[in-house]
Formats: C-alpha cells, sequence, structure tokens
C-alpha cells in the first residue's frame, strides 16, 4: 500500500516535471482553457444581459388597444355606453366582471354641451392623455392646483380644469368654483382643481365619473376610449378577456351601443420582440457550438503533448505501469493545466456580469467537453503498442 | 519542389491540425462576425418598426404671428433643417413635408359628419360637402354701416335644388342667414324682400345637440337641433318639423381686401360710386344669385338659367364625391399614425418601394370604404384638383375671448373647382384600409374623406406642399435621439416648438442597445481568437520549418527565394484553414440560425464568404511579413538554440 503511495508520488512528480519541462505548451494549454472559460463568461454575460433587457422592454412596453365601433370604421365618436369604462376601471366586479386586470392606463372621452356657461362645453376624461387637446402637440399644457394630482380625474368629485384666464366664483368655504349648467337645467358646481393653457377656450374638463346628482347614476356617453395591455407576459389571456367584453372590428358586425370593436396595437411589439427572443436563442445555441470547439481544442491539445511523450510513455510501459495509470497521469497533467486556466479565465467574471449557477455549469461544461477531447486523444496514444513502437524505433 | 511544402508534408498529422487549429478560429471568427451581420440587420428590421418624430406643436398663439418662433429660418431665408449650412442637428435623418390635394373619386360619395351623427362642429363638412343650391325667399334686408358696407339677409327657404343628401335631414323650414357686400352695379343690393332667388354657395348647417330626450315633434332617432343665431345669443330648439331654425349661407375664404379679390368659387373687384367703394363681382365670376319668379325648374330650363344648370348644379355634385388626398413619404410620420389614435384596419401600409416608385397605391379609411363597399385590392379613380388647406377656429365668447383662448381647429379643404383643376387623373389601388376619428379637431386630425397617396404618384408633388400646417410636416429622428435634438434645439433659442413620439420606442431601446453591443462583443471575441490562433500557426509552424530555411540559405539559395518558398507553403495552408473555417462556420451557424431565425435572417452566405477572403487575406500578409525574419536567419550563429 505505502509501496504504491510513493509510487503514485513519484509519478505525480514526473508529470510536474514533464509539465515544467515543456512549459511553453503547457502556458498554451491553460491559455486554451483560461480562453474557454472567458469565453463562457463572455457568452454568460451576452446573454444574461440581454435577457434583462427583454424583460424591461416587456415590463416597459405600453400595447395600445384602441376602442373603434363594432366595424371598426371610427374610434371619435363612439357614441358608447359608460359601462365599457365602467368595466376597464373596475367598477363591475360585483357583476363578476374583472376585465380591469387585464388592461391598465384607461382613457376615455365624453362631452356635452353647456347651458352655463353659454357656449361652452364639458368633458368628462380620466386622464390628461384621454383628450388630446390637453396634449402638448395641440400646444396646452395643464397645471393642477396645490394639493391636486391628475389622478382626481379617476374619481368621481366635482372637481374641474378650466382654460387659463376663464372667471370663477369663490364659495363659502373659499373655494374657487365654476358653476355649470347642462342642456337638461342640472346644475353643478365644480371646484377649480387645475388650469390649462394653450388649449382650447370653450371647454372645462371634470373626471369622467363625476356626479351631477347624489345617488343618481347617469348615463355617459362615451366618445373616445383606449387602454393598456395590463401585464404584457399575459397578453394572449389579455386579449381572450378583452375580446369577451368587445368585439374584433369587423365590417360584417352589428353596430350598437352594446357592442364595440377593440383594435390591439401589438403587431410592433410582437415583431420586435420576435427579433429579440431569436437573437437571444442564437446567443444561447452559440454554447453547443463553444461546447463542441472545446472538445476539438482539447483533442488538439491533448494530441500535441502527448504524441512527442509516446517514446516516455513506452518507457513507462516497460517499467511496468499500466496503461490505464499513464492515462490517468496524461489526463491529470491536463487537468491541473484546465484548472489552472480556468483559474485564469474566471479573472474574466467582469465579463458575466455576476457569479451565478448557470455560469458555473457552462464552465463546467466547456472544461469538461475539453478534458473529454483531451482524454480522447490521450487515449488513443497511450493504446499504442510498446513492442511495435520500440520495433519502429529500432 | 517547394521544400517548405515537402516539409510540412512529411510530418501530416502535425501540419492538419495545426491547419485545423487555425480553421477553427475561422470559423469561430466567422460565425461572430455572422452573428454581429446578423444582429445589425435585425436591429435594423426592429428599428424599423419603429419611426421618431419631432411634430410641430400646435398653434394657439397663431394670431401674434410676430411671436411665431421658427427654427427653418437661417440667413433670414427660409429653409429644411436638413438644409441647413450652419447648423447641424444631432439625429436629423429627414424632413416629411406632406402635400395636400383635393380629388373627385367618381362613382364614389364623400363621408358627411351628418351622417356620422357627429355635429361638434359644423365645420366637419366644409367646404366641398356645404356646396349647395338653394331656392330660397328673401325675407329681411338691412344694411350696415362700414367703410365697405356690407347687407344682411334673411331667407326663407323654398326649395333645395342641390344639396349634399345626408344633409337632407336638415329641418324642412328653416331660415337663412347671409351677410355680404358684394354688390349688382352701381352698387345695387341685388336682393329685395320678398323676391326668390337661386342662391349658391356653401351652407353651414345648424349645430344640433343629441340626447335622447323625448321630443312631440321629434321622430325617433332624429336629433334635436339648437339652432344658433349669428346675429346674437339667442337660441331656439326645434326639430325637422318645426320653425324658426336659422343656418348660415357664406361664400368661404374672407375677401382680400384688394382692389380685386377670389376665392374658391366668385371672383370681384372693387367699383366706387358716390356712397363709396363697394364689390362687385367680375364678368368671368360664376353667379352666386339668380332671382328667377315662378318654379325655379322653369328658371333652370330657360337661358338665364343655363349657368346653373350646366356649371353651377353639376359642379355642386363633382363635390359631393370629393376626397381630401394626402401626399406623403411615409405615413408612420403623421402624429395620429405614430401615437396609435390611427392605425391600420386591413391591409397594410404603403411599402418604402412604392414611397419610392410613386406607385399607385393608396390607404382610404374604414368609414369611407364602408360607405362605398371598397375593399383591399379595389379602386379608386382620382381626378386631382390643387387646393388650399385651412383651419377654422371661431372665437370662443364673452371672457375667453379676453384670455386669447381659441376653440379647437378644424383643417378644411377648398372645393373642387375647374380652374384648379390638374388634369392629373389616375387609378390607384387600395392596399390598406385604415380606422381613425372619423371627423375631429385638433391641430393633428384629419376626417375620414382623407386618402393617403404616395406623394411620388403625383407629378410635381413638391409645389403642394404646406410647411405651415402642423399637420402636413413633421422632422424624422434617429430612434432614441429625441432627447439630444430638443436640448440642441433650446442651445440654439428653439425649445419647445416641437412634440415627439417615438411609437414606445423608448421601451425597447435598451434591448436594441444590448443587442448591438452583444454582437460588437462577439465579433471582436471571434477577431481576439483569431489573431491568437494564427500568432499560434505561425509560431509552431516557424519553429518547425526555420531549420530547412536556415539550411537553404546555407546552401546559398537566396533569402528572397526562401522567403517565397516558404510564405507559399504557409499561404496554403492559411488559404486552406480560411476555407475550411468558413465551411465549419457556416455548417455550425448556418444550423443555429437555420433554428431559431426567420429565412431572410439567417445565415448569409455572400457575409461569411467575404469574412473568410478577409480572413485569408489578412493572415496571408501575416504569413508572408512573418516569413521574412524566418527566411534570413542569422548565418554565422551556429544552430539555432543554445546548447
Amino acid at each position: 500500500m505505502a509501496q504504491a503511495a510513493r509510487t503514485g508520488r513519484a509519478l505525480r512528480q514526473v508529470t510536474l516535471a514533464a509539465l515544467w519541462r515543456r512549459r511553453t505548451a503547457s502556458i498554451l494549454l491553460a491559455l486554451a482553457a483560461a480562453l474557454s472559460v472567458a469565453a463562457s463568461c463572455l457568452l454568460h454575460g451576452l446573454t444574461a444581459r440581454q435577457e434583462a433587457a427583454i424583460e424591461e422592454m416587456i415590463d416597459s412596453t405600453n400595447i395600445q388597444c384602441i376602442v373603434t365601433n363594432a366595424q371598426g370604421t371610427g374610434t371619435g365618436n363612439l357614441q358608447m355606453v359608460h359601462g365599457f369604462v365602467s368595466m376597464l376601471v373596475g367598477q363591475r366586479h360585483e357583476q363578476d366582471c374583472w376585465l380591469d386586470q387585464y388592461v391598465k392606463n384607461v382613457r376615455a372621452k365624453s362631452s356635452e354641451k353647456l347651458k352655463t356657461p353659454q357656449g361652452m362645453e364639458l368633458r368628462r376624461i380620466l386622464s390628461f392623455d384621454s383628450d388630446s387637446a390637453l396634449s402638448a402637440s395641440e400646444g396646452a399644457s395643464v397645471r393642477m392646483e396645490e394639493g391636486w394630482t391628475e389622478e382626481a380625474l379617476r374619481s368621481s368629485g366635482r372637481i374641474c380644469l378650466i382654460p387659463e384666464g376663464m372667471e370663477t366664483e369663490t364659495n363659502e368655504a373659499g373655494r374657487e368654483t365654476v358653476y355649470v349648467s347642462m342642456e337638461d337645467g342640472v346644475g353643478v358646481e365644480l371646484q377649480v382643481a387645475g388650469r390649462v393653457s394653450g388649449g382650447p377656450g370653450n371647454v372645462i374638463w371634470c373626471p369622467f365619473f363625476m356626479a351631477r346628482r347624489d345617488g343618481i347614476s347617469e348615463l355617459i356617453w362615451v366618445e373616445s376610449c383606449s387602454f393598456d395591455i395590463g401585464d404584457n407576459r399575459r397578453l394572449e389571456e389579455c386579449r381572450d378577456a378583452i375580446y369577451d367584453v368587445f368585439v374584433e372590428p369587423d365590417p360584417a358586425n352589428f353596430c350598437d351601443i352594446y357592442t364595440q370593436g377593440v383594435l390591439v396595437q401589438d403587431e410592433a411589439y410582437l415583431s420586435t420582440l420576435e427579433e429579440f427572443q431569436s437573437n437571444l436563442a442564437m446567443l444561447r445555441l452559440l454554447l453547443p457550438v463553444l461546447v463542441v470547439l472545446c472538445g476539438g481544442i482539447g483533442f488538439l491539445a491533448g494530441f500535441l503533448t502527448a504524441r512527442g511523450r509516446i517514446r516516455e510513455f513506452a518507457v513507462m510501459r516497460c517499467l511496468g505501469v499500466k496503461r490505464r495509470r499513464i492515462f490517468s497521469l496524461v489526463l491529470w497533467e491536463h487537468a491541473l493545466l484546465t484548472a489552472a486556466g480556468a483559474l485564469a479565465g474566471l479573472l474574466t467574471l467582469p465579463l458575466a456580469g455576476e457569479l451565478s449557477g448557470g455560469l458555473l455549469l457552462r464552465t463546467a461544461l466547456l472544461l469538461a467537453a475539453y478534458l473529454a477531447g483531451a482524454a480522447a486523444a490521450v487515449g488513443g496514444i497511450t493504446r499504442v503498442n510498446v513492442m511495435k513502437l520500440l520495433r519502429e524505433e529500432e | 519542389m517547394n521544400q517548405f511544402y515537402r516539409q510540412l508534408t512529411r510530418k501530416a498529422l502535425p501540419t492538419a491540425l495545426l491547419a485545423l487549429l487555425l480553421a477553427v478560429a475561422c470559423a469561430f471568427c466567422g460565425i461572430g462576425f455572422s452573428a454581429w451581420d446578423t444582429a445589425e440587420r435585425q436591429l435594423a428590421a426592429a428599428n424599423s418598426q419603429y419611426t421618431t418624430i419631432a411634430a410641430p406643436k400646435g398653434r394657439h398663439d397663431i394670431e401674434s404671428e410676430t411671436n411665431w418662433r421658427s427654427p427653418y429660418f437661417e440667413n433670414g431665408r427660409w429653409l429644411p433643417l436638413s438644409q441647413h449650412t450652419e447648423r447641424a442637428y444631432p439625429g436629423l435623418l429627414g424632413e416629411e413635408f406632406r402635400g395636400c390635394l383635393i380629388a373627385q373619386a367618381r362613382g364614389r360619395s364623400s363621408l358627411s359628419a351628418y351622417e356620422q351623427w357627429d355635429f361638434r362642429s359644423q365645420w366637419f363638412d366644409a367646404y366641398s360637402n356645404q356646396l349647395a343650391v338653394l331656392a330660397v325667399r328673401c325675407i329681411g334686408l338691412s344694411e350696415t354701416q362700414d367703410s365697405y358696407p356690407a347687407y344682411n339677409l334673411d331667407f326663407s327657404l323654398e326649395d333645395v335644388v342641390c344639396r349634399k343628401p345626408e344633409h337632407d335631414i336638415l329641418p324642412e323650414n328653416m331660415t337663412i342667414f347671409f351677410q355680404s357686400d358684394l354688390r349688382a352695379e352701381e352698387g345695387v343690393i341685388p336682393f329685395k324682400e320678398g323676391h326668390t332667388y337661386l342662391l349658391f354657395g356653401f351652407h353651414l348647417g345648424p349645430a344640433p345637440d343629441i340626447d335622447l330626450e323625448e321630443s312631440p315633434n321629434r321622430k325617433e332617432g332624429e336629433p334635436r337641433w339648437i339652432i344658433k343665431d349669428p346675429c346674437g345669443d339667442r337660441f331656439t330648439t326645434s326639430d325637422k318639423t318645426g320653425e324658426g331654425t336659422s343656418t348660415y349661407f357664406y361664400f368661404g375664404s374672407e375677401y382680400t381686401g384688394d382692389a380685386t379679390g377670389r376665392n374658391a368659387l366668385f371672383l370681384w373687384r372693387e367699383a366706387q360710386d358716390e356712397d363709396g367703394p363697394y364689390y362687385i363681382l367680375t364678368s368671368d365670376s360664376r353667379p352666386f344669385c339668380a332671382e328667377y319668379t315662378g318654379d325655379w325648374r322653369d328658371f333652370l330650363e330657360s337661358e338665364e338659367g343655363r349657368v346653373w344648370r350646366e356649371e353651377i348644379i353639376p359642379l355642386c355634385q363633382m363635390n359631393y364625391e370629393a376626397v381630401n388626398v394626402i401626399l406623403t413619404d411615409d405615413i408612420n410620420t403623421m402624429v395620429l399614425f405614430n401615437d396609435g389614435r390611427a392605425d391600420l384596419l386591413d391591409g397594410r401600409g404603403i411599402s418604402r418601394e412604392e414611397y419610392a416608385a410613386g406607385s399607385p397605391v393608396c390607404l382610404v379609411s374604414a368609414a369611407y370604404a364602408q360607405k362605398n363597399g371598397l375593399t383591399v385590392g379595389d379602386t379608386v379613380n382620382l381626378d386631382f384638383y390643387r387646393t388650399q388647406m385651412n383651419y377654422k377656429m371661431e372665437f370662443p365668447k364673452e371672457q375667453l375671448v379676453a384670455a386669447g383662448s381659441k376653440k379647437e381647429p378644424v383643417w378644411i379643404c377648398d372645393p373642387c373647382t375647374p380652374e384648379n383643376r390638374l388634369d392629373v387623373e389616375k387609378e390607384y389601388t387600395i392596399v390598406g384600409i385604415y380606422t381613425a376619428p372619423e371627423f375631429d379637431l385638433g391641430w393633428q386630425s384629419f376626417n375620414a374623406n382623407t386618402v393617403f397617396v404616395p406623394k411620388a404618384s403625383i407629378p410635381d408633388a413638391s409645389l403642394y406642399e404646406d410647411s405651415s400646417n402642423p399637420m402636413l410636416c413633421a422632422i424624422i429622428l434617429e430612434n432614441g435621439k429625441a432627447e439630444e435634438f430638443e436640448a440642441y434645439l433650446e442651445s440654439i433659442g428653439f425649445g419647445g416648438l416641437f412634440e415627439y413620439y417615438d411609437q414606445d420606442y423608448n421601451a425597447a431601446s435598451a434591448a436594441f442597445a444590448a443587442i448591438a453591443e452583444n454582437a460588437q462583443r462577439l465579433f471582436l471575441v471571434g477577431l481576439g481568437a483569431l489573431v491568437l490562433a494564427g500568432a499560434l500557426f505561425l509560431f509552431l509552424s516557424l519553429r518547425r520549418l526555420a531549420p530547412t530555411a536556415r539550411g537553404m540559405r546555407l546552401m546559398g539559395i537566396p533569402a528572397k527565394k526562401v522567403w517565397r518558398e516558404l510564405w507559399a507553403a504557409l499561404a496554403v495552408l492559411v488559404l486552406a484553414s480560411a476555407a475550411l473555417g468558413a465551411l465549419l462556420g457556416w455548417w455550425l451557424y448556418g444550423a443555429v440560425t437555420g433554428r431559431t431565425l426567420a429565412a431572410g435572417m439567417g445565415l448569409r452566405p455572400e457575409a461569411l464568404a467575404l469574412c473568410a477572403a478577409v480572413q485569408a487575406a489578412a493572415l496571408a500578409v501575416l504569413a508572408a511579413l512573418a516569413a521574412i525574419p524566418a527566411a534570413r536567419p542569422r548565418l554565422l550563429r551556429a544552430g539555432g538554440k543554445k546548447r
């Protein structure tokens, strides 16, 4: 037992001596291993970065859906009952409608002419971008009064945005108000929550669900409506949920106030995502290619180094060392060099971003491929018949 | 025979293995290059899905024209930004100046806001759909005293001679208000109370309001009309059978104030009498009125009524088939298409090739297509007329005027008339049907009668561009450069003039950047691997061949010949490796991309061949350079190694 251990130690010393003797080749072999690890780190880093970017894109892209009439012929004068908007913002949970869980950023607009102030119009909106007249492209800008935010437009409060310069009144509570009355004569006092400059001067904006009379639900005719997909990762699910309530616009559809179409504008998003994902798949598939290359390089390295030592192996065989032992010794050399190279290669870890299980697995796979290649080459060489070799040498 | 080549082939295995190493490196570099090439094409394809534009903001401060800032002026001359010589705008790709024409689409009826039950603005149907010939009776006349004395007229409607059929929902018994300062010879007002006339011009319908309240006289579904009296603030409500409905009849454009003037329909000149100046229609102008007695049909049959019968009424009917045509080079540069308020419902957009070639293809609105039974693939005959696109924006009442605020604008086009016919008539194939608000207010809104055609499909299309119309111009920017562009404009004093739209490119920009950088890194790594393998190859090969070179030189063979033979032997190996590497790369990468990418995005053999050729050339040059010292060994030194 002790003899075997001593022999093993001696052989390992021979191995180390051989490594030192062929130091150029050793450095080259270690370098090859280091390059493999570096390549693995790089590939991992590239893939991880791209995955993160795609995730970010999926999360931050807004897929817009535009409500049209059932035939898809118009989006601006829908004459849609406000029940659809109620469903979109989650006011119909009691009716088991959970559409709000599939959509976000609902925009809706409704207009009605006012009797007071004369010649003006009241627009119900859910957000600033519900009405293009409030957009910067139309030259408008909104300034909210202190304590108010855009979120107030989603409430049913009696507040309003008025054109800059419009006369207001101050009520008993000291609040700035505007009195509006509709064609039916019902009037309401709206507290001024913001001012619009650069926009139309004949419009007063109020929350979409602003209640004119307490306890009385009124029908609101929606002029235009749009929203975004709630969760792009569940796009298909969201589409299904949307089309449970709306229809796909089709000229063959019958138009009535209860049937509205929706156009999901996901074309650019889907095609961009497809491009990105195919690029990612390509990166992922480059790993097997790298594994094959590593295996090839390992084979080449093993062959080149072992071939020059064939007489050394023959002598060792003559001295009684078993073929398997020689094979394991040479492989041990390669493993040492590979390990040294791998450690050097791990210096390129910043390329990978961070150390992860996936990266270690990839690196291990590459090194295994490298060693397998080397083992195949060494195995072929150490299997040479000693007698035949010695005869040839004579 | 080449001694070096013999030397290399004598020990074929190491040579083959070295060549294989180089081939693998060549393959890796080729793969890197192909991945980079593919990623670039993918990026271009994905990038082309997005268009970033800068659209001029609305001009609510239009009344202060002198304050209107514009970056387009350079040295006092208006120039497109791309032609400015003293300024370099970051990210500027180009500019889109769209043209606008009006066209008669024979046999197709234009869409009216009336049939859409959209009465938010009386101008939605201006001007073509508002052309009308009405038989009226003068029931009131009054003169105003001004530098150009005008007169006000009230008419009762006797009969409709010619009107857009969709307007037949208007009340039957309505009064028509008309104001003019056009007179007959010697300054006489061409109307008398109680007389009957044919009146030609634009009929601005009343502004109705739809609600669901029941009214005793209104039939179900009919609008309830709220009529605005232009003379005062009196509002009356009526219905189709009611009394007292008042509407407005007008000429269109304002007078120019010159001695002569014109609008789309009429020509006039200034005349003078003892009471002062007045306007009178010129002899070559169409009449805007004609007195008749009895039945207007008899008048039309008479010689006097010939111009009405043969010119004016056909002109009205032609205009009921008029569509607005926008000449464009890219539909996505329009704000409504860019921000998603307008979108293709059926078919496809106009391709870049079609824009460039000016192909006779068009996009029509879904509402127009539905009204006329059009589908993708159908053709529309368009007979083009020059038009002036203008906006209508009324002042609101009372306190708002003081605040300088205005109502939202509506873009309107002059009607088709024989005088502005372009003599360009073409058959356009519908390739796509879009959906958008049929009629809408706003600087960027177009109506459903708008047809989009490639700009190049019309001769001298640039003549019809209108750079002052915010809907008809846009600046096209490199995706992701909007902020930089705006910052530059800000730095030269033109900040805040544009609004930017990028079709949500920003959300995808990180992924775009990741792909671009990844592809570059992959290629650089491949290049690095090739350099390393090439150096190893040359080092090992020359180490093997150095003794032979030394021997040849000792035998007196000239260094140049040794170098030539050495280089030839190495070049054969290098070329073989590059070729093998290209094949290996083609096989490996082709297999990968074949599984993951669309056919158009897969491996491009020409790109790989180019890469292999460059690799081979570079390695051959390196081999030639490396062979120089090997071919000139120091012959006086004993051996190659220290002993």
